[in-house]
């Protein structure tokens, strides 16, 4: 092979095997790996603290005769997290799944999103279990008349 | 005896913020797109709350949920549908083709748009090499049937979430009835002790009055 052909093979081979040079090539080749972001955590965008702290207390809050002790309130944390990655996770899934009746190849697409979905679904059974099991007794009391349960 | 006043409150009507239906559209948006008809979703949404009467935020997320995955069933069967009728034109072309129908592509197209003299036409051509209608729609089976799998899939995650949803709200009831009953006996306890023993007292009888009674003949 003559020194000028090998020296072409080489640099074509060079272009093969290297990123972008640019600045602009660069910054979208960070990019390439990032899809919908559903990997990351929840409280990664640390916008949604207040939500998860707002939902907890409403969960705390939805149970007569339970304190919001800090014990309480991180487990209530912990389910509210999971719902709200998995409304996030939802959010993310609706434009593709409804691509489906015209587009069948989404399928493959909305099966690849579940995965999100199963982990987020885990964490919120886990939590709520956790939850459960440290609600403390309820205190024995005569209601007053009319206090009684009732169904909504 | 207890009786169901003696129960503590649990969390009811009035425990339920007044902006419950804002916080549930938030964290438990409803599956549906924009073009989505949003009536028969809030007809089985409410239809399902009326029969389960969930209590507190954590009930009606699981409730939000149940609906949610029976909704998308419901619409992944009828989206599986959709896509082997509209894809009939393109299973019918391959079947024609495969007969050395002449034309076979415009045939097809005029077949799937539902004139009148191409099907009388398709059906000769299928009655001649002895096929039915339904070889049309296994050749549209095939050619999607990686999607049509895919799709078969979910039916099955979605029908498996919404029965464990289902367990979960139970499991939960169960563990509130079981405090419930908890909180019963432990009201129970601190009552006074039922007396059990019978105190003698003195009574007078009471004469039986003519006609009171019909005595039974036997």
């Amino acid at each position: 092979m003559s020194r000028a052909r090998r020296a072409f093979a080489s640099r074509a081979n060079s272009r093969k095997s290297t990123g972008p040079n640019t600045l602009a090539g660069k910054s979208t080749a960070a990019r390439n790996a990032r899809r919908h972001g559903l990997n990351l955590p929840l409280l990664h965008d640390l916008g949604v603290e207040p939500d998860v702290d707002a939902l907890a207390r409403l969960i705390v809050g939805s149970i007569v005769g339970l304190a919001a002790e800090p014990r309480i309130l991180a487990l209530a944390r912990r389910i509210a997290e999971a719902q709200l990655d998995l409304a996030r996770i939802r959010r993310v899934r609706l434009p593709v799944r409804a691509r489906l009746a015209t587009e069948p190849t989404v399928a493959h697409e909305l099966l690849r999103l579940d995965r999100y979905e199963r982990r987020a679904l885990s964490r919120r059974k886990q939590a709520l279990r956790a939850f459960d099991a440290a609600l403390p007794p309820l205190p024995a009391r005569k209601a007053p008349a009319g206090e009684m349960a009732k169904r909504s | 005896m207890a009786t169901s006043a003696d129960l503590p409150a649990v969390a009811g009507t009035a425990n339920r913020p007044a902006n419950l239906p804002a916080v549930l559209a938030d964290i438990a948006p409803p599956p549906l797109g924009r073009d989505d008809p949003v009536a028969p979703y809030e007809a089985l949404l409410a239809h399902i709350i009326a029969e389960v009467k969930p209590l507190g935020i954590v009930e009606h997320v699981w409730v939000h949920d149940y609906v949610d995955r029976h909704f998308d069933v419901v619409r992944l069967r009828a989206d599986k549908a959709n896509i082997l009728n509209a894809n009939a034109g393109q299973g019918l072309r391959a079947v024609l083709r495969d007969l050395g129908v002449k034309d076979y592509f415009t045939l097809a197209e005029r077949w799937h748009a539902r004139d009148p003299d191409a099907i009388a036409a398709v059906d000769a051509a299928l009655a001649a090499a002895n096929l039915g209608p339904g070889v049309v729609r296994a050749q549209a089976l095939a050619a999607h049937i990686r999607e049509i799998e895919a799709i078969d899939r979910m039916i099955c995650i979605a029908e498996a979430r919404r029965d464990e949803t289902l367990r979960q709200l139970y499991g939960h009831q169960a563990a509130l009835a079981e405090r419930l009953r908890n909180a019963v006996a432990a009201h129970e306890q601190e009552q006074e002790p039922v007396q059990e023993h019978v105190v003698d007292a003195e009574f007078t009888p009471v004469p039986v009055q003519t006609g009171q009674y019909v005595e039974a003949s036997g």
